[in-house]
């Protein structure tokens, strides 16, 4: 277990110290100060404006990073060969990838949490100015949905994270990232597959469809982005079961990894 | 544990269990988040595609489209004549499209579509179906229904309709007793017919109370001094009706009234001008309010030869043809007369309508 | 310690998986206490013995042993110290945050820890950089970086692959003192290498690999007693009167700076002399060869050759 985090604090470390992760981080709080700018030509709907950019900024550059450094995590070890110094130590496959995971998993806390800060800053800046007409025209400030919507927002992370570390321990990066990419479409896209299932009489396309939409972590589950502006049912049970339903597919993509990895020769 | 992982059926088993377990956990979130479906049908049937393209990201492309459609229509640079009602129509399908929710989109397109010039597109056909969308994508929203009925009551002139839409607005949640008691007057008032003005001004009013942007209420203002304005000119021209009837003639002007002793001073009218007598009509009318009225019917003639052009690439030969196209083209505009009793000018050449400013001075 | 038994490992090559054996059957062992140095040309199988000895790979067949248990087992690590074969760190790291890291994952704990990566550092003389980022190390400061963080767990067994690569005079010495100094404490040393000079005054035994299978154990003393030695002479003679005299086959013939050369091994030496001297050539000077390991690997690629 101590391996394990140990492993997770080298890989914060890491993420930490990669300017790659700096550069988009930084678009990201740019993105989400020129919502101020934006919500002044957008006739009155200020906090609908800001609330909009600034969430998708956040899950936006979230996605990127996630399955950008989630990819590399396992590939980076192995192009630059420190798997030998790795597992000349008594270190199981299992707790690499886990430890791998669990670092980027935190990088990711971090980060959120950070623009989420500066996110509601702006969004309470917004509201003690235009507060009445906010109130008026879209029936309460909603903080409650606002935050469950960065919430949720993280535990897509976690769950691109953990596709792009299945990828990432057996293909290229590129294929990875094309893959991942893929699968996180795929993975919005969930209700139009199902319906595309619901309207067709074809058995055979309902059968796969129905596959498809209980297979692919369905990742529309995680956006709150309508309720946070919009309000809407945030109740302790939706909260809770989206949270079981992020944490079975972190355990199902980690499994995953792991025994690819366990196959996985170190030439 | 690692025994478990080493051995690989085991552990796709384990995944494959873990796969079921999240199926009902699925299930129970669906129910939780409710009527995705529905919502998600409508994308499906329209501008689905785009709703694709945005991949989950769907109320900031709305946001963008939205700002575009600000700008353009509300910019003072663009000529009137070039803001055409269908693609704002097409720009507010999109933006309702994919954030169904944005209730002032509905609003704003809708109000903007259905009021006359200059003050809007002149189009309430096209602003009720705006509406009419909203309404149903967002069931328990008072104002939508509300908002509709105005536009049914002041510019199509259904009041069955305009009624129809302010029972259900009443009973909406979110609304007081004592305002939902209002709403239900307003119905009940228009389907009588009765009082007209006294519903437009309290639907003015209303809209001068809850506007937060300075320019609108200026213009429910604006609306509540020409309601005002007619019903003085109502009562000066049953004056005038009295005094056709008792001289036999009609009279040169307001003075002519008060010498005679039938009214006691010469009122001006909301602008500071004077009421004139229309001898084809026989009516009194005050000029700031006619000279409006000329204005804006012009604007709209004009910018119905406009449409005309466009569609058969020619400007129409005589005002007829001007006053059928218009007639054919909507169900609810009526044909404008002029104010004052006389015709219109038309030159062929320009498509531009005019009127002759001389019976105004009098 | 360490017992390989035929060792057979096969790689697969290419987009369809072509697959080529790269050990064909290695045995070899090492005794506790005793440094083992394995040698051979390049390409045939040093590194790849080394890291299937760590797990990195499995085996097409054969076993490996470490501390009489199967090498699978992932506690004996704890007591392995391993040097790859070039230095592969994260660049990212410091020298003492690597030194942490890797002490860590070994589970040392403080005190012990900040004081070993003290002496550790001191020892390797990276002292004066263990707050430089690992990226800004040459590779000579990166090889003693490598040999640090293989004792950073005071291993019982250390496995090094070219251990002295990169290192100036002066830090192939001080390696030297640090391997022997293991020795002392009663450590068990494998490594790899081919410069000769390393490997003669550090190893006790050594095992020759070639092509991938270990030709040869044992004492390089009496490893190099079992090769041929080459002798050169530089004589000063009319060229032709040689040629008539002397079977070419068996004897080189150069000529350089007006004087020729003349190369042959031991067993011509006696009656070449006593021909030169009946042909009254000048005989200017002869020196043998010196022993190399090149020359016992090509020795040994022509025994495996004529099988």
């Amino acid at each position: 277990m101590n391996r394990i985090l140990v492993i997770a604090q080298n890989t914060f470390k890491e993420a930490v110290r990669d300017r790659i992760l700096y550069s988009l981080i930084l678009f990201a709080i740019l993105m989400i100060i020129s919502s101020l700018v934006f919500s002044t030509i957008s006739a009155e709907q200020y906090n609908k404006i800001v609330k909009d950019i600034g969430l998708t900024a956040i899950s936006l550059f979230g996605i990127m990073i996630s399955i950008f450094l989630g990819m590399s995590l396992v590939h980076k070890e192995i192009e630059k060969r420190t798997v030998f110094n790795i597992f000349s130590k008594p270190v199981r496959r299992f707790e690499f990838i886990t430890g791998k995971y669990l670092g980027l998993s935190f990088t990711l806390f971090v980060i959120t949490f950070a623009m989420g800060l500066i996110l509601f800053l702006i969004v309470l800046y917004v509201e003690l100015q235009h507060g009445r007409f906010i109130e008026y025209y879209y029936g309460g400030h909603y903080f409650l949905e606002f935050f469950s919507a960065i919430y949720f927002e993280f535990l897509e992370f976690i769950v691109v994270i953990g596709i792009a570390l299945i990828f990432s321990s057996f293909t290229t990066p590129v294929l990875a990232v094309l893959m991942t990419f893929l699968m996180f479409a795929a993975g919005r896209f969930s209700s139009d597959i199902k319906l595309l299932g619901e309207n067709t009489n074809n058995l055979l396309v309902k059968i796969i469809t129905e596959f498809i939409y209980r297979v692919i972590p369905n990742l529309e589950k995680f956006d709150l982005r309508s309720e946070a502006v919009y309000g809407g049912k945030i109740t302790f049970n939706l909260i809770f079961y989206t949270t079981a339903y992020s944490l079975i597919y972190v355990f199902i993509l980690l499994i995953l990894s792991i025994t690819i990895f366990e196959k996985r020769e170190f030439k | 544990m690692e025994r478990i992982i080493k051995n690989s059926e085991l552990s796709v088993m384990i995944v494959v269990l873990l796969i079921i377990i999240s199926i009902p956990i699925q299930n129970r979130i669906d129910r939780i988040r409710g009527n995705f479906s529905i919502i998600k049908q409508t994308l499906y049937l329209t501008s689905s595609s785009l709703k694709k393209l945005s991949l989950g990201y769907e109320q900031i492309l709305s946001d963008i489209y939205w700002m575009r459609a600000i700008q353009y229509f509300g910019s003072s640079k663009v000529n009137f004549e070039d803001k055409d009602p269908d693609t704002l129509y097409k720009y507010f399908d999109i933006i309702t499209d994919l954030d169904p929710k944005f209730v002032n989109a509905y609003r704003y397109g809708g109000t903007f579509l259905a009021e006359p010039f200059p003050a809007g597109l002149g189009m309430p056909e096209l602003g009720i179906k705006l509406f009419d969308k909203g309404r149903n994508n967002n069931p328990s929203n008072f104002r939508l229904p509300l908002e509709e009925a105005f536009v049914y009551y002041l510019y199509l002139k259904d009041y069955d309709k305009a009624a129809k839409l302010f029972r259900e607005s009443s009973n909406k949640p979110g609304l007081s007793d004592f305002r939902s008691a209002s709403i239900r007057g307003m119905a009940a008032t228009a389907l009588n017919r009765g009082g007209k003005r006294d519903i437009a001004a309290q639907i003015w009013e209303y809209i001068y109370n809850t506007s937060e942007n300075e320019g609108r209420r200026q213009y429910a203002l604006q609306n509540l001094n020409e309601l005002r304005a007619k019903d003085e000119e109502d009562k000066l021209t049953s004056v005038l009706k009295k005094y056709i009837k008792d001289k036999g003639t009609v009279p040169e002007s307001m003075d002519e009234l008060k010498e005679s002793g039938y009214i006691k001073k010469i009122p001006k009218d909301y602008g500071g001008k004077d009421f004139i007598i229309s001898k084809k009509l026989g009516v009194v009318r005050s000029s700031t309010l006619a000279k409006k009225e000329l204005e804006e019917n012009v604007r709209f003639y004009t910018a119905k030869a406009e449409r005309y052009k466009k569609k058969y690439g020619h400007y129409p030969q005589k005002f007829n043809e001007l006053k059928e196209f218009i007639i054919n083209n909507s169900t609810f505009i009526e044909y404008r007369s002029n104010p004052m009793g006389e015709g219109y000018k038309y030159d062929p050449e320009t498509g531009k309508v005019s009127y002759d400013k001389s019976f105004l001075e009098k | 310690m360490l017992n390989v038994d035929n060792l057979i490992i096969d790689y697969s090559t290419g987009f369809l998986g072509k697959k080529s054996r790269v050990l064909k059957g290695v045995n070899f062992s090492v005794n506790d206490g005793e440094i083992f140095g394995f040698i051979g040309p390049n390409g045939a199988g040093k590194t790849t013995t080394f890291k299937s000895i760590l797990g990195f790979i499995t085996q097409v067949s054969g076993s490996i042993s470490i501390f009489g248990k199967s090498n699978s087992d992932v506690e004996l690590k704890s007591k392995i110290g391993y040097l790859p074969e070039s230095p592969y760190f994260y660049d990212y790291l410091t020298g003492n945050e690597l030194l942490q890291y890797m002490a860590k994952l070994h589970g040392v704990e403080q005190p012990i820890l900040s004081k070993r990566i003290e002496d550790l550092l001191h020892k390797v003389g990276m002292s004066h950089a263990k707050d430089v980022q690992l990226r800004k190390y040459s590779k000579g400061m990166l090889q003693r970086i490598g040999i640090a963080q293989a004792l950073v767990n005071d291993p019982d067994f250390l496995i090094l692959d070219e251990p002295m690569s990169g290192l100036d005079p002066r830090g192939r010495r001080e390696i030297h003192e640090l391997i022997l100094e293991q020795k002392k404490r009663g450590k068990t040393i494998l490594l790899s290498s081919h410069i000769l000079s390393d490997i003669e005054s550090l190893c006790d035994r050594v095992g020759v690999i070639i092509n991938g299978v270990v030709v040869k154990t044992g004492i390089l003393a009496d490893l190099f007693r079992e090769i041929k030695t080459d002798y050169e002479m530089l004589l000063n003679c009319d060229k032709q009167t040689l040629l008539n005299n002397i079977d070419s086959n068996t004897v080189s013939i150069d000529e350089r700076a007006g004087f020729l050369i003349l190369r042959f091994d031991e067993s011509d030496k006696s009656h070449l002399l006593k021909l030169l001297l009946d042909l009254n050539a000048e005989i200017v000077s002869m020196y043998p060869l010196r022993k190399s390991l090149e020359g016992l690997f090509i020795e040994e690629s022509e025994k495996t050759n004529n099988y």
